[in-house]
């Protein structure tokens, strides 16, 4: 969101660009000690499906120029319309309460993708679905990634809950996680070619640090269906702001 | 392998989780030190909080990589191990560029 904002405001893609990734570095760790207290975040999902977008990612860099950055935009903002309404129209919960499964086993379980979390003191478990389908969508996350410079959550997050079946929580919670792999090692290669505007990338640390914080807080007590429309008006946001960039 | 969670997980992610949030205070306390002093002074704080706030995603992957490899759970240690010559790609070609 920080990119769109800054280039709506009149900064240039370029400088804006490696700010947005210290955004996301930074508040994907803010978020870190709550998600981790919680055993939302799935870090064998997240490793799997962020090694699909990583390849996505290299590939997008090299792929850069060959597509136009308004039809780039257009189709950044079809993306996000499409997860937006995905999300937005599924009612209720996909997986639920299962009291053979115990408190015991609220977290990632050893050896697979599957796992269980706890929600109004039910232990719900999940066993992501389609995996093959999920990493060609990391996959075009990361090319998108690549060529334009966004983060890609408002993709990997509807992604993970809508094709592979993952918890709206889990899914966001370890997006969350995995995006600051990405960013981290697009902000390595931006800060080699001198791109990251010293100054602004330090206060950006500080706003992201109390965004990440507040953001991972209000996730934690909101239901699945409100984060899930929650997330869908936030991408329709997000299409009408690429749009108007466009 | 059993498909449950490892006993040891609960404790070994809240320990990890004030270890990455004691490192971005470190970060974003020198972030703010070095916003605050004349810049000949605040570069260097400045330089070094957006290091450590880099190194932060990518030291949790490492962390993974030891827990998974001490679970004997090696195809996730493959995957992850993956991912960050992935991650090193990029930096790796951006080096070779200049």
């Amino acid at each position: 969101m920080l990119v769109p904002f800054l280039v709506l405001t009149g900064m240039p893609v370029s400088q804006a660009a490696p700010l947005g990734l210290v955004s996301v570095v930074a508040a994907s760790s803010a978020a870190a000690r709550r998600q981790m207290t919680e055993h939302t975040t799935n870090h064998r999902l997240g490793v799997v499906t962020e090694t699909a977008s990583t390849a996505g990612a290299v590939a997008g860099a090299f792929a850069a120029g060959l597509i136009s950055d308004v039809a780039l935009t257009y189709m950044l903002a079809a993306v996000a319309v499409f997860a937006a309404l995905a999300g937005g129209k599924r009612k209720g919960m996909r997986w639920k309460p299962d009291p053979s499964v115990s408190k015991d086993e609220v977290g990632e379980w050893v050896g697979s993708l599957n796992g269980a979390y706890s929600l109004n003191g039910d232990v719900i478990p999940y066993f992501p679905k389609r995996v093959g389908a999920g990493l060609v969508a990391m996959g075009i996350s990361g090319v998108v990634t690549g060529i334009s410079g966004v983060g890609g959550g408002f993709i990997k997050t509807p992604a993970k809950s809508e094709l592979m079946h993952v918890p709206v929580k889990v899914s966001s919670s370890t997006t969350t996680f995995s995006i600051g792999i990405t960013a981290a090692a697009a902000l390595l290669v931006k800060a080699m070619h001198g791109d990251v505007d010293v100054e602004l990338a330090a206060m950006v640390i500080l706003g992201s640090l109390v965004g990440g914080v507040v953001g991972s807080r209000v996730q934690s007590r909101l239901s699945p269906p409100t984060v899930r429309r929650f997330l869908s008006v936030l991408l329709l946001v997000v299409a009408a702001i690429l749009v108007a960039r466009a | 392998m059993s498909q449950r969670v490892d006993p040891t997980q609960a404790a070994a992610e809240e320990k990890a989780g004030q270890v990455v949030w004691r490192a971005l205070l470190l970060g974003a306390g020198l972030a703010l030190i070095g916003v605050l002093l004349p810049s000949r002074f605040g570069r260097p704080l400045e330089i070094a909080a957006i290091a450590i706030v880099t190194a932060i995603p990518l030291l949790r992957v490492v962390w993974l990589i030891r827990r998974w490899t001490n679970l004997r759970d090696l195809k996730y240690v493959r995957w992850a191990v993956l991912l960050l010559l992935l991650v090193a790609v990029g930096p790796a070609l951006a080096f070779l560029g200049n």
